[in-house]
């Protein structure tokens, strides 16, 4: 919790971004005012003319019911709805997954969870960037250089799926989805101030010139994380995406984004002396994707990107915890529809990691990861009920050594509103860097040589809806068999000189049920439920190994949308697990977490004056502010904001 | 005869056309002289089974359309017709008195054409029937003679009907429209209630809003049908229209086979050829059969696109192009 002057110069900090926001807004809409021309009669070249392609193979997502694996998807109304103002709580709308904060700005989001506060067992891309953490795993959320309100979906995939994505897309992938530019058009202006110091501003404004689409997106937020905390956070972010049209078979998509900002640290990651203090994040990136049409079967895609960032933490009295971070990958991906029944998808990619970090790696020089890949993966119709659905990725890396990661699927139709789904899949995890080469100020040595971690799942899977597809059913049974586990334990050597160590020391099996329910009753009634029953079980047993606990067995969510007469729009969203111990990293034991219950609630209502389109809200998180103990002792009391948006010319 | 007078025709056309610093040559301009002496008793004699086709050079679907118009009047056994072509720049209105029917292709045609008199027949194709009822509506076009269409669009029951046989349940179809499109809305809204849809329709009165119409009308539909407005569906926003279909995962329903291409989910269309056919037909009815002219025809041969990819992804399960189009005939009576 931040002092009361930091409060007021943060408060007016957040209300002259807002001014200069708005200013940005008006200055830029009034430039781009003078457009419109008169357009002819229709005439017969509106029914011959060339359009581009737009909803081509690689932009089609792949229906649920034929995917390989179990995936569920968050759209943008769900996203809405939810009220959530960090992504990763929106993967509590995803059957099986837990959500939980190691500090306000510190988030552990994942599926089956089987590791502490660095998720590392799901790979994140967002359009088709990994940002996966090549130093400890993970995913640094708050540092993303991505704005909510630019989402147009998240699609998650629930089990390995390898052969498509790569090591480390172990037990999840999740795939962020942006917004075209085209679909942004005009001003965009979101303000939304409350409980906690919640502070956030968003300003974006798309248009185009001539075949270019673009959009800008700048956003200001902060917050001041627990009550009882130093781990508030402040988080500045400029996007940008252009999507240009070269002609009717080829386009290319740049992106390119910042963040950055202050975070409170406290010692809630570092020893009990350490200072309160703040360091500093910057991230960014560089994206150019170019898209080819051979023909309507036949897609060349192309892809470059560049990760950066870098923390700067280093406080007189706290460890060094300066670090940064590269990554660099080309790709080249082919789709081919090669007759009505086959339908190949091949391609390869180059890329580096590379790492400096003088607390975790003990040098400030950077240390490289190389991982190239090739990968096969068909799409077989083999009979008109069943579909079969092959692949393998072949990866080398330096961390991994060389891996032939294959994956087979069976989806057959039952009948109409009925479909079986089964799967076998393999996956591996590769030791990021951290792992590889441990020093963590010393206290680490690097004695093993480690193998990736692997999993075998077997998954069957049975979807159904009704004729009308108002009711939606998606449940899947599985086992998952895991080994190789990576964890670390202490050694004393024979100089009583005491060490860590990791090595590929566990072995675990996790099965479970997953089900989601979505019911469309009516156009204006939108209800998801998501239920997940989770059984892991281990040998292990050291503090950080405790799997068998580490996960609730139980979760549940719900959320409810409504839409009432008068633009009024309500939902409610009920989040459930029950009792749990996390992987603790102290020698203590694991701390138990009692079952937990969240309600958010979300009334927001469309206003219309003077030709512009707004929206005001108000959300209640945690309604009845039942207090939980997260890991950390983080205390999410019961949180409220407003916030009003307008779409303005 | 007629044919090498043709040929002589285009040889001193594109003589003429070349050089005029060759003029000063005798030669050049004897054999000039000679050209205009062809030229105009051919016009004064134009046969009785020619046609006039006056077409827009710059627009490459006419001169396909005449290609094809041609070897379908051969396959028809209508080789006594022949075709004379101009272009719509070298077009005056006396020209069609020497020919029994005229064909216009286009409508910078129609409209070039709904500014004269005339007398003579006259068949209009290759024309949205939209722009042909505005333009009647507004000029005097066909009060002084007879005149028949056949439109390039499909009559809204054809689009209905394959609608509700490509998807069973479907119940809302969102539509945009602009201010002037009132008349074709009113014959949608009574063909849709037949048919046992309801409408959702949303105006559009610039292009900046088009998406947050759009996205209006889709949360209310279960799908959009495009209905061709060059104010709405433009090359450019067609992009934007299917994005932002797709995003709300509702399906577009396209008017052109190349909208099914870019990813609209079906539509029924005729292909260059199949209006040609149709033309041929109709110009061997007038010519040698006495059966007149038509005043307005709706394409006969039409075809059925669906996107499998798009389907497939939207999970919506379809019938394939031939089982649909066969149930469109039948369903239709055609």
């Amino acid at each position: 919790m931040g002092s009361s002057f930091l409060v007021s110069i943060r408060t007016r900090c957040f209300w002259q971004t807002i001014f200069v926001i708005i200013g940005l807004g008006l200055t830029i809409s009034r430039a781009s005012a003078a457009a419109g021309d008169s357009l002819p009669l229709l005439s017969e070249s509106d029914f011959f003319a060339d359009i581009p392609v737009v909803l081509s193979a690689t932009r089609l997502q792949q229906p649920v019911n034929e995917a390989p694996v179990a995936t569920s998807i968050i759209d943008r109304e769900m996203i809405e709805a939810s009220g959530f103002t960090e992504i990763p709580d929106l993967l509590r709308l995803v059957p099986g997954f837990q959500v939980s904060y190691d500090s306000g700005h510190v988030i552990a989001a994942g599926y089956h969870m089987l590791s502490d506060r660095y998720v590392r067992h799901q790979q994140v891309l967002i359009d088709g960037r990994s940002v996966y953490s090549p130093l400890l795993g993970g995913v640094n959320w708050a540092d993303l250089p991505i704005v909510m309100d630019d989402i147009d979906r998240i699609e998650v995939i629930r089990g390995p799926n390898a052969a498509t994505y790569g090591s480390n897309s172990f037990l999840g992938v999740i795939n962020i989805i942006t917004r075209h530019a085209s679909q942004d058009r005009g001003n965009h202006v979101k303000i939304s101030s409350g409980t906690n110091n919640y502070g956030n501003a968003i300003y974006r404004h798309g248009s185009s010139i001539g075949n270019l689409d673009y959009r800008v997106t700048v956003n200001y937020r902060q917050d001041d994380g627990f009550k009882n905390r130093y781990d508030g956070k402040q988080v500045r972010v400029v996007t940008t995406r252009g999507d240009y049209l070269f002609n009717n078979n080829d386009n290319l998509s740049f992106k390119l984004g910042y963040s950055g900002g202050p975070r409170e640290e406290d010692n809630g990651l570092y020893p009990a002396d350490t200072p309160h203090h703040l360091s500093h994040t910057t991230s960014q990136f560089q994206q150019f994707t170019w898209h080819h049409n051979q023909s309507e079967h036949n897609e060349y895609q192309v892809q470059v990107y560049h990760n950066f960032s870098q923390n700067e933490d280093n406080y007189p009295g706290a460890d060094n915890n300066s670090n940064k971070t590269e990554r660099m990958e080309v790709e080249l991906q082919n789709q081919i529809e090669i007759n009505n029944k086959l339908r190949v998808i091949w391609g390869g990619s180059s890329r580096v990691d590379r790492v400096a970090s003088l607390l975790w790696l003990g040098s400030t020089d950077f240390q490289t990861n190389n991982i190239k890949r090739l990968f096969l993966n068909t799409e077989y119709q083999h009979t008109q009920k069943t579909l079969i659905n092959a692949g393998i990725m072949y990866e080398d890396s330096n961390t991994a050594g060389s891996n032939y990661l294959p994956r087979i699927s069976v989806n057959h139709q039952v009948n109409r509103n009925n479909n079986l789904r089964f799967t076998i899949s393999k996956a591996t995890r590769s030791p990021v860097l951290f792992e590889q080469a441990p020093y963590y100020g010393g206290n680490f040595k690097n004695v093993s040589n480690l193998k990736p971690e692997r999993i075998t799942t077997y998954e069957l899977g049975y979807l159904a809806n009704n004729n009308k597809r108002t009711i939606s059913l998606d449940t899947k049974i599985y086992y998952d068999d895991i080994d190789n586990l990576i964890n670390y334990t202490s050694h004393v050597s024979s100089g009583s000189i005491q060490y860590y160590y990791f090595d590929n020391f566990d072995h675990a099996n996790i099965r479970g049920i997953e089900t989601s329910l979505t019911l469309r009753p009516t156009q204006d009634t939108r209800i998801i439920a998501n239920f997940s029953y989770t059984k892991i079980n281990s040998t292990a047993n050291t503090v950080n190994s405790k799997y068998n606990i580490s996960f609730p067995q139980h979760l549940f969510n719900l959320l409810l949308i409504q839409k009432f007469s008068h633009q009024y729009k309500g939902s409610l969203g009920l989040y459930y697990r029950s009792e749990t111990k996390p992987l603790a990293r102290t020698s203590s034991d694991p701390i138990l977490l009692p079952p937990y219950t969240r309600m958010d609630m979300r009334l927001a209502k469309e206003l219309k004056f003077h030709g512009i389109d707004s929206e005001l809200s108000l959300t209640i998180q945690n309604t009845f502010n039942e207090v939980p103990v997260t890991r950390l002792m983080n205390y999410p009391e019961r949180r409220a904001y407003i916030s009003w948006q307008a779409n303005f010319k | 005869m007629l044919r090498l007078f043709a040929n002589r025709n285009d040889a001193c056309s594109r003589f003429s056309g070349v050089q005029h610093c060759l003029m000063c040559n005798w030669r050049v301009n004897a054999f000039l002289i000679i050209c205009l002496l062809t030229i105009t008793p051919r016009l004064l004699l134009a046969g009785e089974n020619e046609l006039l086709a006056v077409i827009n050079e710059h627009q490459p679907l006419h001169q396909k359309f005449i290609a094809q118009l041609k070897s379908d009047l051969k396959q028809l056994g209508a080789e006594n017709v022949h075709i004379k072509v101009i272009a719509l720049n070298d077009w005056q209105p006396d020209i069609m008195k020497q020919f029994p029917l005229t064909l216009m292709l286009g409508n910078r045609a129609t409209l070039k054409l709904s500014q004269e008199k005339f007398t003579n027949p006259v068949l209009f194709s290759l024309v949205p029937s939209e722009t042909y009822r505005e333009i009647m509506t507004s000029t005097a076009l066909c009060q002084t003679s007879r005149c028949g269409v056949i439109f390039i669009d499909q009559p809204l029951n054809r689009v209905l009907t394959l609608t509700r046989l490509a998807m069973p349940e479907l119940e809302t179809i969102g539509i945009l429209h602009d201010h002037a499109a009132t008349e074709r809305l009113s014959a949608l809204t009574s063909l849709a209630t037949k048919h046992h849809f309801t409408i959702e329709r949303q105006q559009i009165s610039d292009n900046d809003n088009l998406i947050y119409s759009l996205s209006r009308v889709l949360q209310k539909s279960d799908v959009l049908l495009s209905l061709p407005d060059p104010d709405i569906y433009t090359r450019h926003t067609v992009q934007n229209i299917l994005l932002t279909a797709y995003h709300y995962r509702k399906p577009v329903i396209g008017y052109s086979h190349n909208f099914v291409k870019a990813g609209a989910l079906f539509a029924v269309y005729s292909s260059l050829p199949e209006l040609s056919r149709q033309a041929a037909e109709t110009i061997d009815g007038f010519f040698n059969k006495h059966a007149g002219l038509p005043a307005i025809q709706y394409p006969r041969y039409f075809s059925v696109s669906v996107n499998r990819m798009v389907a497939k992804s939207l999970g919506i399960k379809i019938d394939d192009e031939i089982t649909l189009l066969k149930k469109l005939k039948a369903a239709t009576h055609e």
